[in-house]
């Protein structure tokens, strides 16, 4: 029959030696270090990734709206023709308002245009100190040129050019545009093709920058 | 017996391992958390804009579907909007996207059709407008080719025989029926003081209307046309001569059937009657005061051609039985402003026509005992003092020459109701 007797151990094995609390702290440092660095670099790559995705989601959303606003459009109502190689940074376009005495019949005129971001001048340089140059705004005009008229701005962070753009007087992407805003409409046959190129510092200073473009043939 | 010894550790050696696994995990777990939630949201959004799209493009091939049914004649909108495929309780199903589309007819042959489509939380309603391409000849109230005049207090606008007689469509509020009166010309158009017309006025390309007083009424665009509109010359039926023949207080019949008289001169107490369906040449018409001209269109439409003089002068009566301006038609191939010789064309009788008159190389002058329900076209045209036209829409279309052709109005998206 074996007895275990609980014995208290305290003799020459109690205690830590010199290199053992050293180890441990070397080792505690590594592991709180990486641990550092992988919270770090994912709380970094999660802003990053939220950056991207809340630039792709405005994207998306004001591309849609101005799709869903020219759909009931006409070509006939639209200006300026929008046709390469300028296209246009504003448009201003009229929706139907459906039929009066067996014609269409049109709403008041409203305009979407690119314009500069508050506080930023068209000198090169960041005028407000947002991190970003130049950049600008697309502003919705509803009853534009009307007593009525009030704008909406539906994004910020517009670049001043298309990212693949450079101020050359040059179609440097070969779209058949020159030199075109980040906010550019292109009247291609009976289509408008739309493209809107979106910028942002993320935490880390990094620019980021997002683009989408769509197509849209009026309905009316 | 033998004893062992258990080692208990001391709590200074237990590993704090455990807790700094535990905060890492938990770090983790919250950026994961937070990484999910992001992507979830976006998920969620694109889900969104997936069913928003498929739910347009559903009402879009209800709406085709619609279209397809109209032109082809299985769709009969009624003047109330109506279901005409699926409905509301009972709607259609295409790719888990439930839809109808509700018709509605407003006038003209103008039809809307609406089509709504739902999927979960999205759901889209637009309305397609479309309207019978007018194919028939006479698609103006008045057309003069060379111009068009209209005298003070002169009178335009439009009613649709098919729906009943103008009276009934004749709104005492608005002082007018509905306003589809188009005037149209290849030169200008002159508009003097009260003129009204209910309806478009548009002259000829490069030209324009002239306001030459006050008060006068266009209720729609006064653009100039964009090409010409040309007036082809008549063919005259060619039919044997009966010779000639006065007609003094008694009647003469006509038709049916084909008639040409080289002179009729009727002068105080006779009587012109023609019974259709007839072609009747007159080479040379003399209405004289207090005669009739009678044209009976139950048995048939009746055509008048005038090839030479064509007076109806004044106190003489033009007296037709029908609603319908199809069934009665004056076609005059006299030259009354630089033939050789001239020919006299006048329309100075007491009537409520009821007809189409053309004369693509004679200037007419309609005057305010001659009110003319139908259409009227010439080389001029001249509207007298308080004179009226009220168009028949119904002739914009030529219903026995091929099935319909339609246009797009409109096209827009309306709020679900």
């Amino acid at each position: 029959m074996t007895i275990p007797i609980a014995t208290p151990i305290r003799s020459r094995e109690s205690g830590y030696s010199l290199l053992e609390l050293a180890m441990a702290a070397v080792i505690l440092t590594i592991m709180l270090g990486s641990l550092a660095l992988l919270g770090g670099s994912s709380a970094g790559a999660l802003s990053a990734g939220t950056s991207q995705a809340e630039l792709d989601a405005q994207l998306r959303r004001t591309i849609a709206r101005i799709g869903d606003e020219l759909l009931p459009s006409g070509l006939s109502a639209i200006t300026p023709a929008a046709l390469a190689p300028e296209g246009a940074a504003e448009l201003s376009y009229r929706k139907s308002g459906g039929p009066v005495g067996g014609q269409n019949s049109w709403v008041d005129p409203r305009r979407f245009a690119f314009g500069y971001e508050t506080g930023e001048l068209d000198d090169g340089l960041d005028n407000n100190g947002n991190g970003l140059v130049d950049e600008g705004v697309v502003t919705w005009t509803i009853d534009a040129g009307l007593a009525s008229e009030h704008a909406v701005v539906l994004c910020h962070g517009v670049r001043e050019l298309d990212w693949r753009e450079e101020d050359n007087d040059l179609d440097d992407d070969g779209d058949g545009l020159v030199d075109e805003r980040g906010f550019a409409v292109q009247r291609v046959g009976n289509v408008l093709r739309l493209g809107l190129t979106l910028e942002r510092r993320d935490a880390q200073g990094y620019s980021i920058v997002r683009s989408l473009e769509t197509t849209v043939q009026p309905r009316n | 017996m033998q004893f062992t010894r258990t080692k208990n550790r001391d709590r200074s050696e237990r590993g704090s391992a455990i807790v700094t696994v535990t905060i890492a995990l938990a770090v983790l777990l919250l950026l994961l958390a937070a990484f999910l939630r992001l992507v979830g949201a976006a998920h969620s959004e694109q889900d969104q804009e997936r069913d928003d799209l498929q739910v347009l493009y559903v009402a879009e091939a209800g709406l085709g579907e619609a279209y397809l049914d109209l032109e082809e004649g299985r769709l009969v909108p009624e003047e109330e909007q109506a279901p005409v495929l699926g409905s509301a309780e009972q709607p259609l199903e295409l790719g888990n996207v439930r839809y109808w589309v509700d018709g509605q007819d407003l006038g003209t042959r103008t039809y809307a059709l609406r089509a709504s489509a739902l999927e979960r939380q999205a759901r889209e309603r637009i309305e397609l407008v479309v309207r019978e391409i007018p194919d028939g000849f006479f698609r103006y109230a008045v057309f003069g080719e060379e111009g068009v005049t209209f005298d003070t207090s002169s009178f335009v606008d439009s009613y649709d025989s098919s729906l009943g007689v103008y009276d009934e469509q004749f709104d005492k509020a608005t002082g007018h029926a509905t306003a589809f009166g188009n005037v149209g010309s290849n030169a200008d158009i002159l508009l003097q003081t009260n003129t009204q017309i209910w309806g478009s006025a548009n002259p000829g390309p490069e030209h324009q209307v002239t306001y030459s007083g006050p008060n006068a009424t266009v209720s729609g665009s006064t653009d100039p046309a964009l090409e010409n509109v040309v007036l082809p010359p008549i063919v005259v039926p060619t039919i044997k001569s009966s010779g000639t023949a006065i007609v003094k207080k008694k009647t003469l019949y006509l038709g049916p059937g084909d008639v040409h008289y080289s002179s009729v001169q009727v002068s105080s107490g006779g009587t012109v009657e023609i019974r259709g369906p007839a072609r009747v040449v007159f080479d040379d018409l003399l209405l004289a005061a207090n005669t009739t001209l009678k044209m009976v269109t139950t048995g048939g439409p009746i055509q008048i051609y005038g090839t030479g003089n064509f007076r109806m002068q004044a106190n003489s009566h033009l007296v037709t039985n029908t609603i319908r301006p199809h069934d009665a038609a004056i076609y005059l191939s006299s030259n009354n402003v630089d033939g050789t010789p001239k020919a006299t064309v006048e329309f100075n009788a007491n009537a409520e026509y009821t007809g189409l008159i053309y004369a693509p190389r004679s200037s007419i002058a309609i005057h305010a005992m001659f009110e003319i329900y139908g259409s009227v076209m010439a080389r001029r045209v001249a509207l007298g003092s308080n004179s009226a036209i009220h168009y028949d829409t119904s002739l914009l279309f030529d219903d026995d020459n091929g099935p319909p052709v339609l246009e797009q109005v409109s096209w827009r998206p309306i709020g679900m109701e």
